[in-house]
C-alpha cells in the first residue's frame, strides 16, 4: 500500500493514488483477460492465470507506479514485486489412469498389438511416461511372460510407436510349456516426468490383460480320416496273424493331442464261450483266430 | 471296430472335449469255403477182394484224404457206379467203410452179373 506524508501539517487534501503496473519491457499489465497477469483497478488485486508453458520457471518482475489521481504533474513512486511462475507439471493438479484395452489370442502365432490409452493430467501438457512395473498370471508371480514380452514404448517423443507393444504367443511355447494359457496382467505405472517425487499426483497405476486362450480346449474339431479311410477288412481263419493300423484322426488345430478309445466286438465261439480274434497295440489292431469257425457267418 | 478319437488340452481341461467316431467292418473268411487256402490229399484205397456171391459181407475200407487246414474236412459223396446196377447202386461210405453183402440170388437173377464195377466218390473240402 502506498501512503503520503505532510509536513507539517497532516491532511489527505492531495487525494487518492492511481495505480499503474507496468511489465519488464514498461509495458502496461491489462487490466482484464491478461496473460498471465491481469490487475484489476477497481479493489487493486492482482491475477495470475496463465497455460503459457514457456512461463515455466521464470520469474517476472512487475513495477507498481503510483500517483496522485487529481496532480498528474506531481511526484511518483514505484516499486517492483516479483512472480515466479512454477512449472505445474512438478506437482501436477490431477493425474487420473486410463483403463486398458486388453489383448486376447489363442496362441496364433500372430503378433496382437496393443495401443496404450493415455493417462489424463491437468495439464495436459505434462509429459506422461509409462513403464511396465511388473507381469502376474492368474493372480501369482510368472515367469512365462516378463515386462520385454510386450515391447512397450512407454514414451511418447513423437515415435510411430508411441504407446504401443504387442504380444505374440506361438504354437511352439504352447506345446513346449514355457507359454501355456491363462490370464496375465501387465501392471504399468504411468508418471508425470516432471513431477516432484512424492507429490499426490506423481503416478498412477493401470493394468492390460492379456489373456492367452488354450486353442485345444477344446480344439475346433476332431476329424476321421479320409486319406486314407478307416478300411474294411477281411481275415481267413486260421492265417497267420494279420494287422490294420487305423489312420490317424485329424485335430485342428493339428497340434492338439488326440488319444483314441476302442470298442471291440467279440462273438461266442463253438464252446459257448465269449472269444476275440483281435487284439491291439496303439493304432495296431491283429487279427488271428483258429479255434473253430464259429466266427465266420457274423461280421465283427 | 469302433475307434473313438478325443482331443483336448494338454493344459487345465475346462470344456468339454471333442469326440469323433470312426470304424471299420472286420469279416471272417471261412478257410473251407477258398481253394487258395484249403488243400485236400487223397489217399491210395485198396479195393476189395473179389466176391463169389457168398452171401458173406465184404467190406471197403475207406482211406480217408486228408484236408487242411485242419477247421476243415474231406467230404465224400459217392458219384457213381460204372457199369451202374441197381443192386450195388451207390453206397456211400459210413464210419470209413461201406459193406458189401451177395449171395447167388442175384447171379441166378442176373441183376448183378459178374464183372468188376467201379464206384467213383467226390471229395470236397467243407466245414467239420
Amino acid at each position: 500500500m502506498f501512503t503520503y506524508v505532510t509536513t507539517p501539517v497532516t491532511h489527505s487534501l492531495c487525494g487518492s493514488f492511481s495505480y499503474t503496473v507496468l511489465e519488464a519491457d514498461d509495458t502496461e499489465v491489462p487490466t482484464s483477460a491478461g496473460d498471465p497477469t491481469t490487475y484489476n483497478t477497481a479493489d487493486q488485486t492482482f491475477t495470475f492465470d496463465s497455460d503459457n508453458a514457456d512461463l515455466d520457471g521464470t520469474t517476472k518482475t512487475y513495477t507498481i507506479v503510483a500517483a496522485f489521481t487529481n496532480y498528474d504533474t506531481a511526484e511518483t513512486k514505484e516499486t517492483d514485486f516479483d512472480v515466479v511462475f512454477i512449472d505445474p507439471c512438478k506437482d501436477p493438479f490431477s493425474l487420473t489412469s486410463a483403463a486398458q484395452t486388453g489383448i486376447t489370442d489363442n496362441f496364433s502365432e500372430t503378433a496382437q498389438p496393443f495401443t496404450l490409452t493415455p493417462f489424463t493430467v491437468d495439464p495436459s501438457r505434462c509429459e506422461i511416461q509409462y513403464s511396465c512395473d511388473s507381469v502376474t498370471k492368474d493372480g501369482s508371480a510368472t515367469n512365462e511372460l516378463d515386462c520385454a514380452s510386450l515391447g512397450l514404448d512407454g514414451i511418447f517423443n513423437s515415435d510411430p510407436t508411441d504407446g504401443t507393444g504387442s504380444i505374440t504367443a506361438t504354437q511352439a511355447a504352447y506345446l513346449d510349456g514355457s507359454l501355456t494359457p491363462g490370464v496375465f496382467t501387465f501392471n504399468l505405472v504411468g508418471t508425470v516426468v516432471d513431477a516432484t517425487s512424492g507429490v499426490t499426483n506423481e503416478s498412477k497405476p493401470t493394468t492390460i490383460t492379456v489373456t492367452l486362450v488354450d486353442p485345444c480346449d477344446p480344439p475346433n474339431s476332431v476329424t476321421a480320416p479320409t486319406s486314407p479311410a478307416f478300411a474294411d477288412q477281411s481275415y481267413i481263419i486260421t492265417d497267420a496273424s494279420k494287422d490294420y493300423t487305423h489312420p490317424e484322426f485329424v485335430a485342428d488345430p493339428s497340434y492338439c493331442p488326440v488319444t483314441y478309445t476302442y470298442a471291440v466286438t467279440d462273438f461266442t465261439d463253438d464252446s459257448s464261450n465269449a472269444a476275440s480274434a483281435v487284439t491291439r497295440a496303439d493304432k495296431t489292431f491283429s487279427f488271428e483266430y483258429g479255434a473253430d469257425l464259429s466266427p465266420v457267418s457274423p461280421t465283427a | 471296430m469302433t475307434v473313438t478319437a478325443t482331443s483336448t488340452s494338454i493344459y487345465t481341461v475346462v470344456n468339454t472335449p471333442v469326440t469323433t467316431s470312426d470304424s471299420f467292418d472286420l469279416a471272417f473268411e471261412n478257410p473251407c469255403d477258398d481253394d487258395t487256402v484249403s488243400t485236400l490229399t487223397l489217399a491210395g484205397q485198396t479195393d476189395p477182394t473179389a466176391n463169389r456171391y457168398d452171401g458173406q459181407d465184404f467190406v471197403f475200407n475207406y482211406v480217408a484224404p486228408t484236408a487242411t487246414p485242419g477247421l476243415c474236412t474231406a467230404i465224400t459223396t459217392c458219384q457213381s457206379t460204372s457199369p451202374s446196377n441197381s443192386v450195388i447202386g451207390c453206397p456211400e461210405i459210413v464210419n470209413g467203410k461201406f459193406t458189401l453183402n451177395y449171395d447167388t440170388s442175384v447171379y441166378e437173377d442176373e441183376t448183378l452179373i459178374p464183372g468188376t464195377y467201379t464206384i467213383t466218390y467226390q471229395v470236397v473240402v467243407g466245414n467239420s
